[in-house]
């Protein structure tokens, strides 16, 4: 008979050689255009960084950049370890509270190399800070992002709790380590067995809809804000970049422009993302008489229209002049071949390792450049939309439906697996 | 044993699945029969602490599901109709689990493979890349890991070949020879007519208990075909 410590290992074990393992297959790319990018910023820029992280005097900001790239990792991390724990597994001998506590250390395992690129940072950063206090004040805050990450009955107290101790954590000074490990040591117990995810109910009806666009609402619609949130910001960038400087008409445009292109396209990669996540190929659908084509154009406008609102909040960083109108013309005239790349891109997802969100922001940052320092440039760009739609039926043919591949996908959603 | 008390069930508020069911089932095997979406599944998911009771009390062995979880897991087998297993972890990985969890040698799995008729080749799959007989048999294969003397079967025959059939019915047979308590959902009822010691009728979401079945197979399968059907027949005990 396995005591419960026992029964607990066994369930790190499989969920490290299971979930982990996947969350860290699939932050590879991430993890490697971090570590390229350090090698090209060079040394002096990762001893300031490292000073402005955890070096003396470092601020409450720091904290929660740390915090909130943590909480990124371990929010991927959390549906890989926890998708499928809800159900036949349940029936084995081990608690719903043991299982929850697991999934929370295999998602901590999966933040192991963030934390580890930490705690090198806070080596190399000059300053009296103790280093003992750090790497707990690392650890805490891991423990904290995986609290919050892994969905639990209460999960909104979780949060609640989880986020100022991790918070907290980032410190390093003793009143706060003990305050973040008092939070974390409540949300804990607070916490409960994980949540069930159960059959996600159809939330969205609007029968007026095309099909698709229902389907994808409901893949999609949690992800949204996330989704504009992370638009916004070049935005914010763009608005600085206009206000702060003196600039001529044209260059006003430009900076609005170059903004406007960039948080459609990061609005495009994020929900074309999504919808390769959580919206996989629905195989039967297949045989129905629904067209390749269709698909593709349905998918597009509805990724489209999603990110038309990026290029009309554009058009508030800059007084509205001429510039600004031929300037975000162009970009107007780029969304729709834009969209149709997203749309191709989703049916491609398999075989990228950067998912479908790379081929995008690799592409259409390129082109919204481009596109912003010549305008008329967009219109080659509109006129091989039909072209495009067409490549990207193609792809969509020529999909390997059955054909499973772990990364690049949640359970949830996916029709042919009964985890979700 | 496995014990209901008082327990209530529904998926949505309201319209209860299960409503206040007192049951008790002792070793042997239990046929639950009804007609599709009368709640057998939803019943096995309950014995089998996969779905929480919103009322009252389940126990396996007189330990409660639900405060004292491992111990009433232990001995406990479950073969869901949908094999929900997760994809990102390899049928190796998953009957290890098991067998960790168990307290059982992990060199077991192999064997529960074999015994599954789960070629070894599969063992590092996803139970995505299985067709639907395999990924029931991985599951079968995990339910034969060590010595469960409570086995709950969601219609374990169904997607199976002959040989697979003939296998897990000499499997079901030589737990109830070891005393086990075995309760099966299946519409397909003949391979269970001559072992069934009791049978269980969903209806309408109420619960008749028929103790003691003719002697007589023909009888008997006449009996239990007119449950299966959603008839009835004269219940010894039925739920409120």
């Amino acid at each position: 008979m396995p005591s419960r410590p026992t029964g607990e290992i066994a369930a790190l074990r499989f969920l490290a050689g299971s979930g982990t393992r996947l969350a860290l297959r699939v932050m590879v790319p991430l993890f490697a255009a971090a570590a390229g990018a350090g090698m090209l910023l060079g040394s002096d820029f990762l001893r300031s960084l490292a000073r402005v992280l955890f070096g003396e005097g470092s601020g409450f900001a720091s904290g929660v950049v740390c915090f909130l790239l943590l909480l990124g990792v371990a929010r991927a991390a959390a549906p890989r370890v926890s998708r499928g724990l809800d159900g036949w597994v349940r029936h084995l001998p081990i608690s719903g509270l043991s299982l929850r506590r697991v999934a929370v250390g295999a998602v901590m395992l999966a933040t192991g190399p963030l934390l580890l690129a930490f705690a090198i940072l806070a080596l190399v950063a000059e300053g009296n800070r103790s280093l003992t206090m750090l790497f707990v004040g690392l650890l805490l805050a891991a423990w904290a992002a995986a609290l919050a990450s892994v969905p639990s009955v209460r999960g909104g107290w979780v949060r609640l709790l989880a986020v100022p101790a991790g918070l907290l954590a980032f410190r390093a000074d003793l009143i706060s380590l003990i305050a973040a490990a008092a939070l974390a040591f409540l949300a804990d117990r607070l916490a409960g067995p994980l949540e069930r995810s159960g059959p996600r109910a159809p939330t969205f009806r609007f029968r007026r809809l095309p099909f698709a666009w229902r389907i994808a609402w409901r893949a999609i619609a949690r992800r949204l804000p996330g989704t504009y949130l992370s638009g916004l910001l070049p935005l914010a960038c763009g608005w600085a970049f206009v206000a702060h400087n003196p600039l001529s008409d044209r260059h006003q445009a430009l900076g609005a422009s170059l903004a406007g292109g960039l948080a459609a396209v990061l609005v495009l990669a994020g929900l074309a993302e999504s919808l390769a996540l959580l919206r996989p190929v629905w195989p039967w659908a297949r045989s129905l008489p629904w067209s390749a084509r269709d698909r593709v154009r349905e998918d597009a406008i509805l990724l489209g229209l999603h990110s038309l609102p990026m290029l009309l909040l554009a058009a508030l960083i800059a007084p509205p002049t001429w510039a600004l109108v031929a300037a975000l013309s162009g970009q107007l005239a780029l969304l729709p071949p834009l969209a149709v790349l997203a749309a191709a891109a989703i049916r491609r997802t398999p075989e990228r390792r950067t998912g479908a969100a790379g081929e995008i922001l690799f592409a259409g940052s390129l082109a919204v450049a481009l596109t912003a320092l010549v305008p008329w440039l967009a219109l080659p760009a509109l006129l091989a939309t039909p072209w495009l739609i067409r490549r990207a039926a193609l792809r969509d043919q020529r999909q390997s439906v059955s054909r499973w591949l772990e990364i690049h996908h949640l359970a949830v959603g996916d029709p042919q697996s009964w985890s979700a | 044993m496995i014990r209901f008390r008082g327990t209530s069930f529904s998926y949505r508020r309201g319209e209860a699945v299960i409503a206040n069911l007192d049951l008790e089932i002792g070793p042997g095997l239990t046929l639950l029969l009804g007609e599709n979406g009368c709640g057998k599944s939803t019943l096995l998911k309950l014995a089998a602490g996969i779905e929480s009771p919103d009322a009252g009390t389940v126990e396996i062995g007189g330990h409660d599901l639900w405060r004292d979880e491992v111990a009433a897991r232990r001995d406990l087998a479950y073969v869901a109709e949908q094999p929900d297993l997760t994809p990102y972890a390899t049928i190796r990985e998953i009957l290890e689990l098991v067998c960790r969890l168990r307290g059982v040698p992990t060199t077991q799995v192999q064997e529960a493979m074999a015994r599954a008729a789960l070629p070894a080749s599969l063992a590092h799959r996803s139970v995505r890349e299985l067709s639907m007989g395999q990924r029931r048999k991985a599951v079968l294969a995990a339910a034969r890991i060590g010595t469960p003397r409570y086995a709950l079967l969601d219609e374990p025959l169904e997607a199976m070949d002959r040989a697979a059939r003939a296998d897990i019915l000499e499997w079901i047979g030589g737990l109830l020879d070891a005393g086990a308590t075995v309760v099966v959902v299946s519409h397909d009822i003949e391979p269970f007519v001559a072992r069934a010691a009791r049978a269980l009728a969903l209806r309408g979401g109420r619960l008749a208990s028929y103790e003691a079945l003719p002697g007589d197979l023909g009888e008997r399968l006449v009996m239990l075909d007119q449950l299966a059907r959603g008839g009835s027949a004269s219940p010894i005990s039925t739920s409120p």
